[in-house]
């Protein structure tokens, strides 16, 4: 039988296909961001692959000195966590009654470890693409940790996927303790964020350790959280700062430039930190 | 056109952008070089049809942007460019170059622009400077791809075809 062509005008073609575009474009994007994830998932193979060529491209240089400076960072970022989470413990000693005496940071805290698929590290946007065992209590905004630092949060996932936005993409937001001060950290989107406008009667200096704060943010700034959901028990390192200088706007102000703990690029897994993980 | 390969050709730009090309600072966006290339080298219809598809791909690879932006910038883009290319031949390399560093700008901005209108996403304080490099680089990329592209899809793009 011969095959009858129908002709299509393209006027026609072009509005419904943009019809098809907007229909996109409104859908729930819960919806549309498991069809994202899921096509990682699909194509987790070849992707990984040109991941780690790409890496392996990059890397071919310092590839002999790479791995002892990632232990070295790996131990030095879990040194940092354990004396900002004993400074915590000293103090909480000192203020509480007995009943607090037990308590533990991490006490009913889960950890999900996941792979690297891909990552997107780039001016326009830094995010990691993870792949996770079937873990219960995912939800969007859980921190997630590369060699004993923080690196980003959560940011959509489906069942074994997740995309992680790093603390240094753009759009990103994460309060953050620098110099004893708790402020709202912004991503700058070069493997750098900044904490902006910080007063200079806080004495903050190049190489202080910048930990991200269990408090909740309200606009700029910082409060605490008794009542909200947290997503972090005690304070965890993200990065140290790279650079203070004077704000642009204000002379009394500090510009902070934060680069992270750990080396996010050659992150080849990832752990999520489950806040009171379901039983 | 042999939408077969095109198929093919598309998941490899695809899964070749997100996968390897994600690591570097500054990259051409391939999907736009195809974009360019399909508009350029097809039939006005055909160029509507790859334009939207290839809007599609780069939308499935567009996160933490969600779908959609770039469906519609892509498939508005592609089809100006193929009205254009009825009236303006795009032959030479330069005049190549220049057609992706401006379609690379107008999706770009438009993408953007349907993303922070529509669905309220944030948008980066540097995604100009983004954008501008980004088109830079496809764009001295892009014509050294059309050959081996035209050779991939089987096409002769030496003769000057305008529909």
């Amino acid at each position: 039988m011969a095959r009858k062509h129908t002709k299509v005008s393209r006027r026609m073609l072009f509005t419904w296909l943009m019809l098809g575009g907007l229909i996109l474009l409104l859908a729930p994007q819960n919806l549309t961001g498991k069809i994202q994830l899921g096509f990682v998932r699909v194509f987790r193979w070849p992707l990984s692959i040109g991941g780690d060529f790409a890496l392996t491209a990059n890397t071919q240089q310092t590839l002999e000195d790479a791995v002892p400076r990632r232990k070295y960072d790996k131990l030095l970022n879990h040194s940092h966590n354990l004396g900002a989470k004993l400074r915590q413990q000293e103090e909480k000693f000192r203020k509480l009654s007995d009943l607090y005496k037990k308590y533990d940071a991490w006490e009913g805290v889960d950890f999900v470890v996941a792979d690297v698929i891909t990552a997107n590290i780039d001016r326009a946007r830094s995010e990691l693409t993870v792949a996770y065992g079937k873990g219960t209590g995912m939800v969007k905004g859980q921190y997630v940790l590369g060699d004993n630092s923080i690196i980003g949060t959560i940011s959509d996932f489906s069942s074994g996927t997740a995309h992680v936005k790093l603390f240094t993409d753009p759009t990103s937001k994460m309060p953050a303790r620098v110099g004893g001060v708790e402020r709202m950290m912004q991503g700058n989107g070069d493997n750098s964020a900044k904490i902006p406008q910080l007063l200079k009667v806080h004495k903050v200096k190049v190489g202080d350790k910048v930990f991200a704060s269990n408090k909740k943010m309200v606009g700029d700034e910082v409060v605490a959280s008794n009542n909200q959901v947290r997503f972090l028990d005690a304070s965890m390192i993200v990065g140290k700062v790279a650079q203070v200088k004077t704000s642009r706007r204000d002379p009394l102000l500090w510009d902070v430039t934060v680069k992270p703990a750990c080396d996010i690029e050659k992150l080849e897994n990832v752990a999520i930190i489950i806040m009171n993980p379901r039983k | 056109m042999r939408w077969f390969r095109f198929a093919v050709l598309i998941l490899a730009a695809t899964i070749l952008q997100k996968g390897m090309l994600a690591r570097f600072g500054f990259k051409p966006d391939l999907l736009l070089v195809l974009l360019v290339f399909f508009a350029v080298h097809c039939s006005t219809s055909e160029a509507i049809i790859s334009s939207f598809a290839i809007g599609l791909a780069a939308d499935l690879i567009g996160s933490p942007m969600p779908m959609g932006p770039h469906t519609v910038g892509f498939g508005v883009c592609g089809t100006v460019l193929a009205y254009l290319h009825r009236v303006v031949a795009i032959r030479k390399m330069p005049h190549q170059a220049l057609a992706i560093f401006a379609a690379a700008l107008l999706a770009g901005a438009l993408t953007h622009l349907l993303a922070v209108l529509i669905q309220s996403e944030p948008l980066a304080p540097n995604i100009y400077t983004v954008l501008f490099w980004t088109s830079v680089c496809s764009s001295i990329v892009g014509p050294l791809l059309f050959m081996p592209l035209a050779w991939c899809m089987n096409m002769k793009i030496n003769r000057l075809r305008r529909r």
